[in-house]
């Protein structure tokens, strides 16, 4: 979701939140991936991690990332995307 | 995993005494009004996000504050997430444990380290799970 529209007085302006599962590799803060939609893709970075674990399934995590600069994100949830490691 | 813990709220000098050597290394603390509002979605006392930054609420519980400051300093030590580990559960897990190992120095409510532990064991039962599981 974008973060940076719901909450633009904190923290989280400019960012974008994605609850996502490893399914293979790591996600550290730093690193850089590719978020993809069906039919674009662009590279941002993981700004944070949320230490909040998601009651539903732990292995999901909030990754908070940098605003795609070219990416249009609706707001409210964002579901079939997918990140993969550069 | 618990939707924040309930305790007396601090006053913003205690908040500011507690977080002054964080913030003075350049920790960032967020309590602006949409950072409180984000926490009510989240339904957490507290957040943090990386080694730099954390949001509070406006009266954060002690246990809370110190909470978050034991995750940013995980996340200085290195904070890698992997596939089936059960995502940030085992960072909550020892963040308790510090907690509870600090609890004197830190003098954490005897109300509110009992919600610590009581979050601790229900962590370490879902890690088993995740494990049995996996």
């Amino acid at each position: 979701m974008n973060l940076g529209e719901l909450f633009p007085g904190s923290v989280l302006g400019g960012r974008i939140g994605l609850d996502v599962r490893v399914e293979r590799g790591s996600l550290n803060r730093g690193k850089r991936v590719r978020l993809q939609s069906l039919d674009s893709e662009e590279e941002v970075e993981i700004v944070g991690i949320e230490m909040l674990s998601n009651r539903d399934d732990p292995n999901i995590v909030r990754i908070i990332c940098s605003q795609p600069k070219l990416l249009r994100l609706p707001t409210g949830r964002l579901e079939g995307w997918a990140i993969t490691e550069e | 995993m618990p939707a924040g813990y309930r305790g007396r709220g601090l006053s913003q000098p205690e908040v500011d005494a507690i977080t002054a050597a964080f913030r003075a290394a350049g920790g960032l603390v967020d309590q602006s009004p949409d950072a409180q509002q984000y926490l009510k979605t989240r339904k957490a006392g507290g957040l943090t996000l990386n080694e730099q930054t954390i949001l509070l609420p406006a009266k954060p519980t002690r246990t809370a504050v110190f909470e978050e400051l034991v995750h940013a300093e995980q996340f200085r030590s290195g904070v890698t997430i992997e596939a089936d580990t059960g995502g940030v559960l085992r960072f909550e897990a020892e963040a308790a444990e510090i907690l509870i190992r600090h609890r004197h120095t830190w003098q954490l409510p005897r109300d509110e380290l009992r919600q610590v532990i009581a979050n601790l064991r229900n962590i370490r039962a879902e890690l088993q799970r995740l494990d049995t599981v996996e």
